[in-house]
């Protein structure tokens, strides 16, 4: 049985790959997009030299402040938005695909239907990592390309310039989050409840839910919109919000932990009709 | 290699798609379902094959319960409706692609099914460029190819022309003296009495005759 699942998720590697590789590209332009915007609304405040990866990182996954009726301000962040409809696009529709088409062969073939869908989860992981990988993959190449400086200090001035996002007081450690962990466990805990979704409703119904979740998140400050937790601008110690990454851990990891098991339950009773 | 439908009643909502189906199938024997359209024919075998679980009653492969002892036939290979592969991946490559799943059948074996049912096994082009008569034969040597004990086919001469219908008759022959169980569905009566060593005919979900294609044939050419 071992083995049998260690083919089924070498297959899901192979397939997946086949069938997501385009938008693997999408996420690379999509990537080199937003540094070139990033250093065009910087350039009147600092040289490309004095320009940090770190920076670049920043403008990425620093996110952008709820909706504030008050003055009327809508902030769209459209680095966070596009990156997540990427991913969403990536792991909403093999797995549903897979197991009313082609997959309806593997199906059959893995003995166990949990086999199957151990499998798809550990492909939507690899998939989801891959992906911001190659993000940061971009990001670095450009910062290399176009001469900044490749570290890890960055300018908090700058983003207060550029759209008055105050990113100061935050520790290292926490930076560190969220630019590398915060994000990605995001994807990766909305892409488990998406694919958990598809399976019982669809991969277009579960894609829209999702992304009125994100949008959500975006418009609203509330807990149980974790999109905040991955906004650094709107980290307690900068924005003054009770939001902290590492309670941000602890409430992706639950709803994760979920969907992943649920699923086993959903596939169980799942029945395979034609789509 | 026996298998035992006891009493297995399918609904959909509020529509009773099988109902307290009762049947035997054993080795080296077709089976070949009769019926309309929406008769259930495809229905029963979704149930057989695991795709499926019945809202009533119990199949029962080999001694063990499907659904309850294994998840599915343990060695069963399918052909039903329309065969779905990867469009850029050649012939070839989507069954070692299957294949690799069980890695129980060597490239060579899988060439050679593929030759079985009249494709070419070095022919590179995509299955997305293949004919609907392609498309079925590969479908057909995807379920063949490990040599399964139960096979499942569908509708398994659709858009396949006389050479290919010819070769596929020639495989369920082999098949037969193989000891393999076959389950057959065809919407082509003469075909399907042709091919069957067993009819089950089903109407609105309901075996209204089950009979030997042998005997049939003396009691018509007897009443002649």
């Amino acid at each position: 049985m071992k083995h049998r699942l260690y083919r089924i998720i070498k297959y899901d590697l192979r397939c997946g790959f086949v069938y997501n590789y385009k938008k693997y590209v999408i996420a690379a332009i999509f990537a080199v997009i937003c540094c070139v915007l990033f250093s065009t609304f910087s350039e009147i405040y600092i040289d490309d030299e004095s320009r940090t990866f770190m920076d670049h990182l920043i403008y990425f996954f620093k996110g952008a402040k709820e909706i504030n009726l008050d003055i009327g301000t809508v902030d769209i962040p459209i680095t966070f938005i596009g990156m997540q409809i990427i991913v969403a696009t990536m792991v909403g529709y093999y797995p549903f695909d897979d197991i009313y088409g082609y997959g309806k062969q593997v199906f059959i073939r893995v003995e166990k239907k949990k086999n199957w869908w151990f499998s798809k989860c550990l492909w939507m992981f690899v998939t989801v990592i891959l992906c911001y990988l190659i993000v940061y993959m971009i990001i670095f190449i450009y910062c290399v390309a176009t001469g900044c400086s490749i570290s890890f200090k960055y300018h908090s001035d700058l983003f207060m310039n550029m759209d008055q996002s105050y990113i100061g007081g935050i520790s290292q450690t926490n930076m560190i989050l969220y630019v590398f962990v915060m994000p990605l466990l995001y994807s990766l805990m909305v892409s488990s409840v998406q694919v958990m979704l598809s399976m019982i409703m669809g991969p277009i119904v579960s894609f829209l839910l999702i992304m009125i979740y994100h949008m959500a998140g975006v418009l609203i400050l509330n807990k149980v919109f974790l999109a905040s937790y991955t906004m650094l601008v709107r980290d307690y110690m900068s924005s003054g919000r009770d939001i902290k990454p590492t309670e941000g851990i602890v409430y992706m990891l639950i709803p994760l932990i979920v969907s992943l098991v649920v699923g086993v339950f959903i596939i169980n009773k799942k029945e395979i009709f034609e789509k | 290699m026996y298998i035992e439908v006891k009493n297995v009643t399918k609904k959909i909502g509020s529509n009773t798609v099988l109902s307290g189906i009762n049947v035997g199938m054993n080795t080296g024997k077709i089976y070949g379902l009769k019926g309309k359209n929406g008769s259930g024919k495809t229905m029963l075998m979704r149930i057989i094959s695991g795709l499926i679980t019945a809202t009533e009653g119990e199949v029962v492969i080999g001694g063990k319960i499907l659904g309850k002892d294994m998840s599915f036939p343990e060695s069963i290979g399918l052909l039903i409706e329309n065969p779905a592969f990867l469009p850029s991946y050649s012939g070839f490559d989507n069954l070692k692609m299957i294949a690799s799943i069980k890695n129980i059948i060597s490239d060579e074996e899988i060439k050679a099914v593929i030759e079985r049912v009249g494709l070419d096994p070095e022919d590179k082009k995509k299955y997305k460029k293949y004919s609907l008569g392609m498309k079925q034969k590969l479908g057909i040597a995807c379920a063949i190819m490990e040599k399964p004990d139960i096979i499942i086919l569908d509708e398994p001469v659709n858009a396949v022309d006389e050479e290919g219908v010819k070769i596929i008759r020639e495989i369920l022959d082999e098949l037969k003296k193989e000891d393999k169980v076959v389950i057959l569905a065809c919407h082509d009566k003469e075909e399907l009495f042709y091919l069957s060593d067993e009819i089950i005919e089903i109407d609105g979900g309901i075996i209204k005759k089950q009979y030997k294609v042998d005997e049939r044939k003396e009691e018509q050419s007897q009443q002649a």
